[in-house]
């Protein structure tokens, strides 16, 4: 990320608020997010009841809010959130919320930000109680009688959400045999419908989109731009695109057992499970997560699981920049832990967050909870000192630093710390 | 003052044509009545073949060491209140659906697969009470169970439970709420009991929480009234929980259960303990 190298990373600490004193002075505080660089830290206040405001570094915006949720940071480290008054939502940007979108709506809700943060998408509902999604201030011309999820083109240029077309007659049990979901992309519904439609993505360049879809009961299969797959499967779960191009690869559940299909085609051995299938970053390696057997969960890589299994849970795999090294969060007999290439941390955690590789793929941080207290722990070495609170690391575009974001005290603080104090 | 129940009207009488001892009074239900119109010898074929045709050992088990003895009726309650009546038993319940079904190969016409619907659907309440019975200790309900698939690959499936599955299928809850009516209902709960309880909270998709609370979807739809119950216990309790509203995993209520409609089973669960991993909880608590 170009913007880290305009962050502080000479300071060792810095104070930024004082949290203790924000929750005497207001009823409560709500989302407390840091900002990327971790300069401010910003959280949805409620200065009287029912009346919430934006607080960043103990600095409140002057309007109040009747309603105030969805608080994320961009890359620029600006607070964006969701705020209704006057009976209508609409989307504030700023530390004084001195941004706000020009169209309102009646309602609001996933708040999404495209990977580089520039664009805003959200779900809205209108008076005449439509839906869709409105992109940057600009909502969709056609709007549906329901729409679910916001989903984002790579360029945030596009969206896309799951529509229902036709109104639903109450308990007709036949109404769903006549397809009433599909896929709108800027607006406009696919020309095919179905039974049922989830788990959407756009391809890397934003021009294809692919979803399950239900055709029958107990039929799925992966549609592309409205257009199904010749072969249906007992069970799919949520496609991807391969990168650069219209392939799509989902994992589908076939008489032999669940695998990863490419354009309707099975292109890996069968599992009892398979699911979070995930290109690295030069798009050579595929991984997913999957089932040997019951309670035997692992990564597979190109179709390959790793020699060990674990017996609850393996969440989604996270490549290293270079490509080179696969590291996921595992749950084993009620401990989680981090497995790098097939080789758990010695460490085990009460909980621990999603991995962060350094830049050059070499190490591997997380923030963990361990008897209540919160440590950053680099490649399963636990830093010695505990924190009420973390949010995850990041490294220094050089690898050499860490950036800690966290509560101490009732201080929320900003540290840059050396990885090398931390690994010895 | 006993109230004496009066019968307004005679009830027209259902007597099954393939089993006559079967006699019930009759009923309109388009999830029986209207579907199995649409059905083909071919289509019912496959359905079984798609449930029964491989004839697993544990299906095997169960319908081979049956001795037909009849001891599981006293397990059941629909044998109980129904006066005895032996067409109520486990046992006949399994012989007028599976046995029938595998005795023929899944060669089955429309109208005993509206008897055998009706059976397995209206008449077990899949409590398992049975096998607690049986010498054996043969899972009768297992095979109840896979009748009802075969009626819901089929699409016969009595209405009220069929509408439910549909909602599941189409939005992830029982009771088609959308994404903005979850959300608000929510937040207007919040709002209500913070006049009850001072400062309540109804914490939305927050990281690191002792507990996610899974309501059913008829809660926030039709008793709304649960949500601030519940916020204010955990509150008073000191818990630090959480509701999720995202990717629509959050209505813990799996009726599609009662219909062994699989898939739409494992999106329910896949998605509660996705959205519990998110956001790092330890525990989750559902409604039941």
């Amino acid at each position: 990320m170009n913007q880290k190298e305009g962050w502080d990373w000479e300071t060792k600490n810095k104070i930024i608020a004082d949290i203790k004193e924000w929750e005497s002075k207001y009823i409560d505080i709500r989302e407390l997010t840091p900002s990327p660089d971790g300069e401010k830290i910003a959280a949805i206040v409620q200065p009287e009841t029912r009346k919430f405001t934006l607080c960043v570094n103990g600095e409140t915006c002057e309007d109040l809010f009747d309603r105030m949720y969805s608080l994320k940071f961009n890359l620029e480290n600006e607070p964006i959130c969701l705020g209704y008054s006057d009976y209508q939502w609409t989307v504030i940007i700023g530390d004084k919320c001195e941004t706000r979108w020009e169209n309102t709506f009646d309602m609001m809700w996933n708040l999404t930000l495209s990977p580089d943060t520039k664009s805003i998408a959200v779900n809205f509902r209108t008076p005449e109680m439509t839906q869709g999604v409105c992109l940057n201030d600009n909502p969709w011309e056609e709007t549906f009688i329901e729409v679910r999820d916001v989903i984002i083109s790579p360029d945030g240029q596009r969206t896309a959400s799951r529509v229902q077309i036709n109104p639903r007659r109450e308990l007709d049990i036949f109404w769903f045999y006549e397809k009433n979901y599909t896929i709108a992309v800027d607006g406009k519904p696919w020309d095919n419908s179905f039974m049922s439609v989830y788990g959407g993505i756009f391809s890397d360049d934003g021009n294809h989109v692919a979803a399950c879809i239900m055709t029958d009961l107990s039929k799925y299969t992966i549609a592309v731009d409205g257009k199904p797959w010749g072969k249906e499967f007992g069970g799919c779960w949520e496609p991807i695109f391969v990168p650069k191009s219209s392939d799509v690869i989902a994992p589908v559940l076939t008489p032999q057992g669940w695998t990863l299909a490419k354009n309707e085609d099975p292109i890996w051995p069968y599992f009892m499970q398979v699911w979070k299938q995930k290109f690295s970053p030069d798009g050579k390696k595929l991984a997913a997560v999957v089932a040997l057997a019951s309670g035997k969960w692992t990564v597979a890589v190109d179709g390959v699981p790793w020699g060990i299994t674990f017996n609850q849970m393996v969440l989604d795999p996270v490549f290293s920049p270079d490509s080179k090294k696969i590291a996921v969060v595992v749950k084993n007999n009620n401990k989680w832990t981090v497995a790098v290439d097939g080789v758990p941390w010695a460490e085990t955690f009460d909980n621990v967050w999603d991995p962060v590789f350094s830049p050059t793929g070499d190490k591997v941080a997380v923030r963990a909870e361990k008897d209540g207290n919160y440590y950053v722990v680099i490649d399963g070495k636990l830093n010695k000192e505990a924190y009420d609170w973390l949010w995850d690391p990041q490294f220094s575009p050089d690898g050499l630093k860490i950036l800690i974001r966290g509560i101490k005290e009732g201080k929320y603080f900003r540290k840059i710390l050396s990885v090398d104090e931390i690994i010895k | 003052m006993a109230v004496k129940p009066q019968v307004l009207e005679e009830k027209e009488v259902y007597i099954s044509p393939y089993f006559p001892e079967y006699v019930r009074p009759k009923i309109e239900d388009p999830g029986l009545d209207e579907t199995i119109k649409r059905l083909t010898p071919e289509k019912i074929e496959k359905a079984y073949q798609a449930v029964f045709g491989k004839e697993t050992a544990r299906i095997k088990a169960i319908i081979e060491t049956c001795i037909h003895c009849g001891l599981c009726a006293e397990a059941c309650q629909w044998y109980l209140s129904n006066d005895r009546d032996p067409t109520y038993s486990p046992v006949a319940k399994v012989k007028m659906s599976a046995w029938e079904l595998i005795k023929r190969k899944g060669k089955v016409e429309p109208g005993l697969v509206y008897h055998i619907a009706r059976v397995v659907f209206t008449e077990c309440n899949i409590c398992h009470r049975c096998s607690l019975y049986c010498p054996f200790g043969l899972d009768i309900t297992f095979i109840i169970g896979l009748v009802r698939r075969f009626c819901f690959l089929l699409g016969v499936v009595p209405q009220r439970m069929f509408e439910m599955n549909q909602a599941f299928m189409a939005t992830l809850n029982q009771v088609w709420i959308s994404q903005s009516d979850y959300i608000d209902t929510l937040m207007w709960r919040e709002e209500e009991g913070m006049y009850e309880l001072k400062n309540l909270r109804v914490p939305l998709n927050k990281e690191g929480v002792e507990v996610i609370w899974y309501p059913l979807a008829a809660e926030p739809k039709a008793g709304v009234y649960h949500i601030d119950r519940i916020a204010k216990i955990f509150q008073v309790a000191g818990v630090n929980w959480a509701m999720v509203t995202i990717n629509d995993a959050w209505d813990s209520s799996n009726m599609p259960m009662f219909t062994r409609d699989f898939f739409t089973m494992q999106r329910i669960v896949k998605g509660l303990y996705e959205n519990a991993a998110k956001f790092r909880a330890k525990k989750l608590v559902l409604t039941e």
